[in-house]
């Protein structure tokens, strides 16, 4: 009843409520002295800190007591005390200033005079409390007469300072409190010389008269060693003020105690009747305990349970909430006084470090992990102490959750608690409260407290007090609580105070690692500090907070460890970004503001709405339009660094290539290496190593870029933006070599991948690094690293060899070019091209002029022909002087050297006209010409055209008898085209030289130079050739006829002109013969026979078993290849088409030739020399005689062949030719022979003759004829062309006939 | 969905959340719009007292079969209350202040509801 009451009046009554809240406080502040330390007059920020850490480190001072009893005073030192709350000076006795401290530094008189004046007008200030204070002055520039005085002293002075002050800064907590009795024991010189300058100092400036504290002077660079023991000395002055009032409130009789107000409740007892037992109560009660409160600070700590157990009893039984609550929160602070002495060391020690006013003050605080860590242990060593001490109070034993720094001091030596632990004896007093109960005991004080509005203040403060208990005891959840009620006291508090809790909040969410808690109070006060009822909004503040809350949302400000993490909640990120971009944006920090937009879309991205997404790309358009984004770290002021974001996605890179040089500059090694090419395509065995088989490392490139030589990068982006986006100033991004990369810009538009080309150049040659790309989009530089791109198979970089420059050359040909390239393999080597048409014979030049491009020097040049038929042909078309070439070399840079090459009409002249032009060949033969031009290509399929050959072969020769005939028919030739190919080895472009045939021929060049051909590299290029063949002179068909000399024979050729325009063939020394276009015409060209020894000579050629497995293997070849070659070596076509300067050969190369035919070409290894009637016959003469009369015939033979001639058989037959293809060999009734017809010759030596001589008498007349031939029936004749003939015979005769046969005409 | 149709119709939650094991959002739905981003403050920051309530071995004597977690927090506006599956998929139940649930109804609730796992989008 009571307290609604109060609650009402307090209503209505005027605010005399504690305005400023100390979020500071701890419980144990309850047994402290309240110290305010305060610089005056103008100094040094720097100077003031060190010096009041001087001060603080002097908070715990051991005094003996009047009874001899050590009392542990504590002193709190704070910097700022606003005078209001002293009034609540007799609520809680803490919270008085009792004691008053000034640093100040002066110059002169003036300025001492001045700090004096400020010292006792902050006297006045805290006139009500306060007990005693001093005055620390410091001297800051040395006067004339102090030079003089003690220059060397003060020099020496200088370096005992430097070590004292270093001693000063080891002294750990454990010498914090300096006890009063060893003050005065070490440096009594030092002390002395001391003492001597102050007090010189003291002569000299003097204070004025109405400053009435004690004052100490030093100089500027004192060590001030005595500094700590005047502190000791103020506060034993302050603890025995203190102790005197403390007796004073004992010796007071208890029922006459006046009635203590809190401040606001004042008002509440007007009128009231004091005098009811109910009030002397609430006296008592509330007398009880503010003597409490003293005797708790001055060190009588179980004395003041007591005390505090009492005035609850009291003050429960007449409801006085307010105080009710009081002296629960000193139960509390007293028993955690017992129970956790360190958090008195910890905070002060904290107090320190946060002195310093660092903004990193909350990235200092112990994080989660630690916290766990310290739970872990500190529950480790709770048990410890269970199974330790049986003797603990039951307090300890049930309590699992220890305090943290108890436990910490426990096993540090020194502590109060474990000193009290030794000793047999209960170490607290028995009415301690349980640890579980002191958050209860809070909890029902801060429920009394809530019933007055006024008391909010305290309120607040007691559930951070709560709270920080909570965390020595590790009870998280109850801090929460705690602090969750915080937010609820309805304060009427400034918004700068706000901020104050929320951050108070935040620090102690992250105590016990509620980072998200902590984050979201971080939020809260930043947007107080911008709140619209902020009449001074602060907007660096909340950015500052801001920042700092990232954490706590799982966010960092290095977007690649964002989007690594993937953490946190993207909504609540999202949104923090963008109030983070609109403070920096208010603070006129447009960098950082482009920079947070930039992280936000790289981060964010995939978490926004394709709306969010243009929406944020705009803005970061319109926000880089004032400070450019550039992928540099940005530092704030207090020493953040914003690290760089680049928008590696923004286009979003889908493909990412090396290319490859042109194929005409990449770069070859001169000397290829044999590749172990065995039989199979694929193997399973890998002879090299087995990292072949290791997955293949994709960022190493195959190839190699050269020095100086523009290089590409291949590109494929996609513009996720409803909008076209523009992307400038794109470059490569490269380690390694010295690379000059050039900018390119796009358009990139929406959703269509787009391809493009980044180029460089290197400019040096080693080992080039490309890492990605840079981009300027929306304002904003990028570098685009292929390893921040996820998602995507990228290497993190593609490594490349630059290799040193080469040379690069231009040709040319004196020969138009062609519309199309060659579709030759290796195409892309093909620089330029080249066509020609020629007729099939013609000779053509052309001079290929290469120029030496770059800077250089061409040294090594190397030409090759490459084309689909064989080289032999190749040689034959293209003639070229390599040596002229190589002479020429080198080639300088921008120069050119020039070489000619010479192209000769290739092309097969035999055969019939496909196209039936001239149709003589016969169709017998066709068939075998349609086979032979299957292989079009591949011609050299010597198998099958061999096999054509012999096919044809025998269907000519098969009666002997018959060839003879048929040489007397001439209407007939005996040419066959089918063996001829295999011979010629040519097939081009089909069907012959009868028709239009194309030919591409690469001419490939290998050039190098400088300092990459020393490395054995090269580049390579080619001409493309287009050679067209026009149909000239073609030779349809050919026979042999013997000619009127034994030594020639008569070739004669059907030749065919094919050109458009008339043609005069030259086809024998001085003889021409016109031929009208498309016309054929017949010549005979005499011939030299083919000597012997060429056919010996190609006989040993081809003795060797390839050449001869090559040929067939049949000696018939080899003698017909002899032939062929003798013809065509002897015989040579040229023509001229009239009316232009065309002119030409056609050779007769490859001709094919039967056995028949062969026979007449090669000289015989018999010459023989006929005789009639002693008269020598010429060939093709007719013998004339009458019926009746003897002939007498002589037959000489002559062995011409090199080897001699064994069982020869010489015979002589006569018969009638009917003209009608009989032959009439039955002449017994006609002929009658005198003599042998035959006989036998053993053997016959080189260049011997043998005669034989016999006689004939024709009885009838008519036209006869003699057939004499000679034939070997010896197997091991060394006769090298009896091939020719051994098929005909039965056994291995071979048979050489005297041919033409001689013709008798008998008359009557 | 079935849930959040019974909650928003009855006015009894203003926002539930469902959260994957790693705390990840899989599901937030409000029944205002405009406050949502202040509710998902709110249910995030929730998440610290889930941890903490989760953590293995602080709380022994809690039963850890025990899938409600109960009142994560209150705000002056919200009480914020959890329920966690076996799988630690969190659902959060955002409750007005001033309506006249009884921590009774809202497990109920919760288990009534929640027990079968409800399908995720």
């Amino acid at each position: 009843m009571r307290s609604s009451v109060s609650y009402m009046l307090s209503h209505s009554t005027v605010d005399t409520i504690m305005s400023k809240p100390d979020y500071e406080q701890n419980a144990h502040h309850h047994g402290s002295v309240l110290v305010l330390v305060r610089g005056i007059g103008p100094s040094k920020p720097r100077f003031l800190q060190k010096v009041f850490e001087r001060l603080q480190k002097v908070n715990n001072v051991k005094i003996n007591d009047s009874s001899g009893q050590v009392r542990d005073i504590w002193v709190r030192f704070v910097q700022d005390h606003p005078v209001e709350n002293n009034d609540w000076g007799d609520f809680q006795t803490h919270r008085r200033l009792l004691g008053l401290l000034t640093v100040g530094k002066f110059e002169s008189q003036v300025e001492l005079n001045e700090l004096c004046r400020v010292h006792e007008s902050l006297k006045v200030k805290y006139t009500d409390t306060l007990f005693d204070s001093r005055c620390f002055l410091f001297f800051g520039k040395r006067s004339k007469k102090s030079v003089d005085a003690g220059n060397n002293l003060i020099t020496e002075m200088n370096d005992i300072e430097h070590s004292s002050l270093s001693s000063h800064g080891s002294s750990n907590k454990e010498n914090n409190s300096i006890s009063s009795d060893n003050s005065t024991n070490d440096g009594s010189d030092r002390r002395s010389l001391d003492h001597e300058i102050n007090k010189k100092l003291d002569e000299e400036f003097t204070t004025p008269s109405n400053f009435k504290s004690q004052a100490f002077f030093y100089l500027d660079n004192d060590p001030c060693d005595n500094l700590e023991s005047s502190i000791a000395e103020f506060i034993h002055s302050l603890f025995w003020i203190l102790e005197s009032k403390r007796l004073e409130r004992t010796r007071e009789k208890i029922e006459k105690v006046s009635l203590l107000y809190a401040p606001f409740e004042k008002k509440d007892f007007v009128g009231l009747d004091l005098d009811t037992r109910n009030n002397r109560k609430r006296c008592m009660g509330r007398a009880t305990k503010n003597l409490a409160d003293l005797t708790l600070q001055c060190g009588l700590v179980s004395e003041s349970l007591t005390l505090y157990h009492t005035s609850c009893e009291t003050l429960r039984a007449i409801g006085d909430s307010l105080w009710l609550g009081a002296a629960y929160e000193g139960l509390c602070s007293a028993s955690s006084i017992l129970l956790y002495p360190n958090v008195r060391y910890a905070t002060s020690l904290q107090r320190n470090a946060s002195l310093q006013g660092s903004p990193q003050k909350i990235t200092d605080r112990p994080l989660n992990q630690d916290n766990i860590a310290k739970a872990a242990l500190s529950k480790k060593s709770g048990l410890v102490i269970q199974l330790e001490s049986d003797t603990l109070v039951k307090s300890s034993s049930s309590s699992s959750t220890s305090s943290v720094s108890s436990i910490l001091s426990s096993s540090s030596s020194g502590s109060t608690l474990s000193d009290k632990k030794d000793t047999p004896t209960s170490p607290y007093p028995p009415n301690v409260l349980l640890p579980d109960d002191i958050p209860l005991k809070y909890r029902d004080a801060i429920i009394n407290y809530s019933k007055y509005r006024h008391a909010g203040i305290i309120e607040t403060e007691a559930a951070l007090k709560a709270a920080r208990i909570c965390i020595e005891q590790n009870q998280n959840l109850e801090v929460a609580i705690f602090l969750q009620n915080v937010l609820y006291i309805n304060l009427n508090m400034s918004e700068p105070e706000r901020v104050q809790r929320f951050e108070t909040l935040t620090e102690l969410y992250q105590r016990i690692g509620y980072h998200r808690k902590a984050s979201f109070c971080q939020r809260l006060a930043a947007w107080r500090h911008v709140a619209q009822s902020n009449t001074n909004p602060d907007w660096a503040q909340s950015y500052q907070l801001m920042l700092e809350s990232f954490p706590g949302h799982h966010l960092s400000t290095d977007p690649i460890e964002v989007l690594d993490q993937a953490a946190g909640w993207p909504c609540l990120q999202i949104d923090l970004l963008q109030q983070l971009i609109g403070a920096a944006r208010r603070l006129g920090q447009s960098a950082l503001a482009t920079r947070h937009m930039t992280f936000l879309l790289q981060t964010m991205w995939k978490h926004l709405t394709p709306n969010e997404q243009r929406e944020m790309a705009l803005q970061l358009q319109s926000l880089s339009a004032q400070c450019e984004g550039s992928p540099v770290p940005l530092v704030l002021d207090n020493g953040t660094v914003i690290p760089p974001a680049n928008l590696t996605d923004l286009p979003y890179c889908i493909h990412f290539q090396v290319q490859n040089l042109p194929s005409h500059l990449q770069p070859h090694k001169i000397a290829v290496n044999k590749v172990d090419c065995g039989p199979f395509l694929f193997t399973p065995i890998h002879f090299s190593s087995i990292d072949r088989r290791v997955k293949k490392n994709d960022s190493k490139i195959a190839f190699q870029w050269v020095q100086n030589d523009l290089c590409e990068i291949l590109l494929k982006l996609l513009n996720p933006l409803p909008f076209e986006l523009r992307v400038s100033d794109m470059r490569l991004l490269t380690n390694g070599v010295v690379f000059e990369s050039l900018p390119e810009t796009v358009v990139l538009p929406t959703t269509t991948p787009t391809s493009i080309t980044l180029h460089g150049t290197p400019i040096e040659h080693g080992s080039l690094e490309v890492q990605g790309y840079s981009t300027h989009t929306l304002g904003v530089k990028s570098n685009c690293r292929l390893k921040a791109m996820s998602n995507r198979k990228f290497p993190p970089n593609y490594t490349i060899d630059v290799i040193p420059a080469l040379p690069k050359i231009v040709i040319a040909t004196s020969l138009p070019q062609t519309a199309t390239f060659s579709s030759l393999a290796n195409s892309d080597y093909v620089i330029v091209s080249a066509s020609v048409t020629i007729f099939n014979g013609e000779t053509s030049e052309c001079t290929i002029t290469l120029t030496n491009n770059s800077n250089v020097t061409i040294e090594f040049i190397e030409e090759s022909l490459h084309s689909t038929v064989d080289s032999k042909l190749q040689s034959r078309i293209f003639q070229w002087s390599r040596e002229e070439l190589q002479s020429k070399l080198p080639i300088l840079p921008q120069r050119s050297i020039d070489f000619k090459v010479t192209i000769y009409g290739e092309a097969d002249f035999l055969g019939p006209l496909s196209n039936g032009i001239g149709a003589v060949g016969s169709s017998e033969f066709s068939n075998h010409n349609a086979g032979s031009h299957l292989p079009e290509f591949h011609s050299l399929s010597v198998g099958t055209l061999s096999v054509s050959g012999q096919n044809s072969l025998p269907s000519r020769m098969s009666s002997p008898v018959n060839i003879q005939r048929r040489s007397e028919l001439t209407s007939s030739f005996r040419s066959t085209h089918s063996g001829h190919s295999s011979l010629a080895t040519i097939s081009l472009g089909g069907a012959g030289s009868s028709t239009t045939r194309h030919m591409d021929v690469q001419f490939r060049f290998r050039y190098s130079g400088g300092e990459a051909f020393k490395e054995g590299y090269c580049r390579m290029c080619a001409v493309s050739f287009n050679l067209e063949f026009l149909p000239s002179a073609q030779v349809t068909n050919w026979d042999v006829l013997p000619a009127e000399i034994p030594s020639q024979f008569y070739l004669v050729l059907d030749v065919v002109n094919l050109t458009a325009q008339e043609m005069s063939l030259n086809y024998t020394t001085n003889k021409n013969i016109l031929v009208e276009s498309k016309e054929s015409c017949r010549v005979p060209v005499p011939v030299e026979r083919c000597p012997l020894e060429r056919l010996l000579q190609e006989n040993t050629q081809t003795s060797d078993p390839q050449n001869s497995l090559l040929s067939g293997g049949t000696d018939v070849d080899v003698t017909e290849r002899a032939c062929s070659e003798h013809i065509s070596d002897q015989v040579n076509l040229k023509w001229t088409l009239t009316g232009t300067e065309t002119c030409g050969v056609t050779s007769l190369r490859g001709i094919s030739l039967s056995p028949t035919m062969l026979g007449l070409i090669t000289v015989a290894p018999l010459q023989w020399d006929i005789f009639v009637d002693d008269h020598p016959v010429p060939p093709q003469s007719e013998v004339k005689c009458s019926a009746g009369t003897s002939i007498k015939f002589g037959v000489n033979i002559c062995n011409l062949s090199p080897s001699p001639l064994e069982n020869l058989t010489l015979t002589m037959q006569f018969y009638q030719d009917y003209q009608n293809g009989v032959l009439n060999y039955k002449l017994e009734t006609r002929v009658l022979l005198s003599g042998p017809d035959r006989i036998s010759i053993e053997s016959l030596n080189r260049n011997t003759t043998v005669s034989h001589e016999c006689a004939a008498l024709f009885l009838t007349p008519g036209r006869y004829k003699a057939d004499i031939q000679c034939c070997s029936r010896t197997n091991q004749s060394t006769v090298f062309w009896h091939g020719a003939t051994n098929k005909l015979s039965d056994s291995d005769a071979q048979v050489w006939k005297y041919i033409p046969s001689i013709d008798i005409t008998v008359m009557e | 969905m079935l849930l959040l149709v019974s909650f928003t119709t009855t006015r009894m939650a203003v926002c539930i959340a469902i959260i994957a094991k790693d705390n990840s959002p899989q599901y937030i739905a409000a029944l205002d719009f405009e406050k949502e981003l202040e509710l998902q403050y709110r249910v995030h920051s929730a998440l610290d007292v889930v941890d903490e309530k989760c953590a293995p071995g602080l709380k022994p004597s809690q039963d850890s079969r025990d899938l409600y977690l109960g009142l994560l927090y209150s705000t002056e506006s919200h009480k914020i209350y959890g329920y966690i599956t076996n799988t630690k998929i969190k659902f959060i139940i955002v409750i007005d202040s001033n309506s006249l649930l009884r921590e009774n109804e809202v497990r109920s609730a919760n288990l009534n509801h929640m027990s079968p796992e409800p399908e995720i989008k």
